[in-house]
């Protein structure tokens, strides 16, 4: 056990998917070539007015209700200044003092149980360009910037230093990216930059805080977790050894699994925030707030804990079923036609999945509906095809779109349910292996197994299972006497 | 104290000494008025930000047509890769 306690507070930037900009009408599409989608307000020239888009207001207040925050009927937005070329204005537009959401929560589920980890504020505010360099980052003698970024909507998301471990960011992230999607207010991508997280972890062996390091460049969620575990025993070790840590920026080093520090300044950041001048405080009414409210969907957790209540899924299929909206969809829709909910969870978190995984596609980009599935599970239940070839049969149908009993036609894959025919194989099967019969007359019953399996290569899987068990048991019973 | 040169170097502008000096007193008659200001005694009163009671306009979410890629390149604003290009300035 760790005798220093570790304390993590996590700041999240959620790009908001709205159509357009923050301030201004320019798309906030992602990937288009460079500087197509800019405007006098978003290049920040002379004169021009920001007007906020009303689109990501919604998405914030929804976010803040999904997070047990407090919608602020009155906030403010500030300008939060510092030079950097990809800032055009010189200055950010962010929320400071009363930011649009505040004092909130999200439940997470860990190994040890459920946690509430505290939300301090929630604000809106505008993105910068991207910068990209050329070659060495030290060296180089120009910046290259694409403003098509600059004046897309964020909503920044402040933890209380209220995290424990690694694992619980972990859990913490992936629970907030589930929901944003959920909400559909941002696609949570964190490769495409839709989700950007810094990460602020201090240890200490009193109730006293001890000093915080930041770490940055964390660009996936495992990153995050192997760069807070580096972090903790890197601060333990030194604590131990009775050395101070100091106050710093740390950057992760994805190859190496280690965190370096970072050529920082010393002094503190003065951003000289100051109220911005060319928009009046945001006035929400609580019609507004109620009206999205109620548009509110069914959240991840409440829909997992639905699902194993309502279709008596295990705890490990509705927690993975009910990752994405679109698998739960799916799940759901497929569940209610064909009645039996888990065999379609079965099949599902089975086959489909692994097909999926295989060819990189996700479930709505697959071809296998409601009619599909209920003619699959007829064929299955009716014994015209056995769970071996039940397989096969879902990921031909996958692959060719074909319907699974033109698959089974096709392919000749009813199943042989003929006794006398599986005899014959049986037997066939007992000459060939007089080693494994002679093993199991020895007590060896385990070879069962084998010859069965013999049994079902011979017919290509097609005979059922239990009938040639059956027929195999008594064949040798019939030997040993 | 204002340093000049540094201005001079971040906002990439090449100035004559005549023109220094010149840019240099403006500066600093710009913040010797805020030094004026300073003296208005403000114990007791309240910040005012805003000075009508307005509220904040919302923009439906309807994309618009930005610059257009014509003007952009009639201007040669862009360099190469369709990029803005910038002096280096990290460590600055």
């Amino acid at each position: 056990m760790n005798e220093y306690k570790p304390t993590i507070g996590l700041e999240i930037h959620i790009q908001l998917d709205t159509k357009t900009k923050l301030f201004c009408g320019c798309s906030s599409q992602f990937g288009e070539k460079p500087n197509t989608h800019i405007c006098p307000v978003c290049l920040g020239l002379p004169g021009a007015l920001p007007v906020l888009n009303e689109k990501a207001v919604e998405y914030g207040i929804k976010l803040g209700l999904t997070l047990n925050m407090k919608i602020n009927k009155e906030s403010t937005f500030y300008r939060k200044n510092y030079f950097y070329p990809d800032l055009p204005k010189g200055y950010q537009i962010t929320q400071y003092t009363i930011p649009i959401a505040s004092e909130g929560f999200l439940e997470i589920k860990t190994e040890k149980g459920k946690r509430k980890i505290s939300i301090q504020r929630g604000h809106i505010e505008e993105d910068s360009g991207k910068s990209i360099h050329t070659g060495d980052i030290t060296e180089s003698t120009y910046s290259y910037i694409d403003f098509n970024r600059s004046g897309v909507p964020l909503m920044e998301i402040v933890t209380y230093p209220d995290i424990e471990t690694a694992e619980e960011a972990y859990h913490f992230l992936v629970l907030l990216r589930k929901t944003v999607r959920y909400l559909g207010v941002s696609s949570g991508d964190m490769e495409k930059g839709a989700l950007r997280c810094d990460v602020n972890v201090s240890l200490s062996k009193s109730n006293t805080m001890g000093t915080k390091v930041e770490i940055k460049n964390l660009n996936s969620f495992r990153s995050i977790r192997k760069a807070l575990e580096y972090e903790i025993k890197r601060q333990t070790e030194m604590l131990k050894n009775g050395e101070k840590t100091i106050h710093e920026t740390r950057h992760f080093d994805e190859k190496t699994g280690a965190t370096k520090p970072m050529r920082t300044k010393e002094e503190l950041n003065d951003y000289r925030y100051f109220p911005e001048p060319d928009l009046p405080p945001l006035l929400l009414n609580e019609t507004f707030i109620e009206d999205i409210k109620n548009s509110l969907p069914e959240l991840p957790v409440q829909k997992e804990e639905r699902f194993i209540r309502q279709y008596s899924l295990s705890d490990a299929y509705a927690y993975e079923i009910a990752s994405s909206i679109e698998l739960a969809d799916y799940f759901e829709s497929i569940a209610k036609a064909t009645g039996k909910p888990k065999e379609v969870a079965n099949f599902l978190m089975g086959s489909i999945m692994k097909f999926l995984n295989e060819t990189e596609k996700t479930i709505s980009e697959i071809d296998f509906d409601e009619k599909k599935f209920i003619e699959f599970l007829s064929l299955l239940e009716k014994g015209i095809i056995s769970k071996g070839i039940a397989k096969e049969v879902i990921v031909e149908s996958l692959k060719t779109g074909k319907s699974p009993k033109k698959i089974v036609e096709d392919k000749g894959l009813i199943q042989i349910t003929d006794e006398n025919k599986i005899e014959e194989i049986v037997q066939q099967v007992l000459k060939e292996n007089p080693e494994a019969v002679s093993r199991y007359l020895a007590g060896k019953t385990q070879v069962l197994g084998f010859l069965a399996g013999q049994v079902m290569k011979k017919t290509k899987g097609k005979a059922n299972p239990q009938i040639a068990n059956k027929l195999l048991t008594e064949a040798l019973n019939k030997i040993k006497q | 104290m204002i340093d000049i040169d540094k201005i001079e170097k971040l906002a990439a502008l090449k100035l004559k000494e005549k023109e220094k000096k010149a840019i240099l007193n403006d500066l600093e008659e710009i913040i010797h008025y805020f030094e004026i200001l300073k003296e208005v005694d403000t114990e007791d009163v309240e910040p005012q930000i805003y000075t009508k009671e307005a509220c904040l306009f919302l923009r439906k979410d309807k994309a618009e047509n930005g610059l257009n890629k014509e003007d952009l390149e009639k201007n040669k604003t862009l360099a190469s890769g369709n990029f803005y290009r910038v002096k280096h300035i990290i460590g600055e």
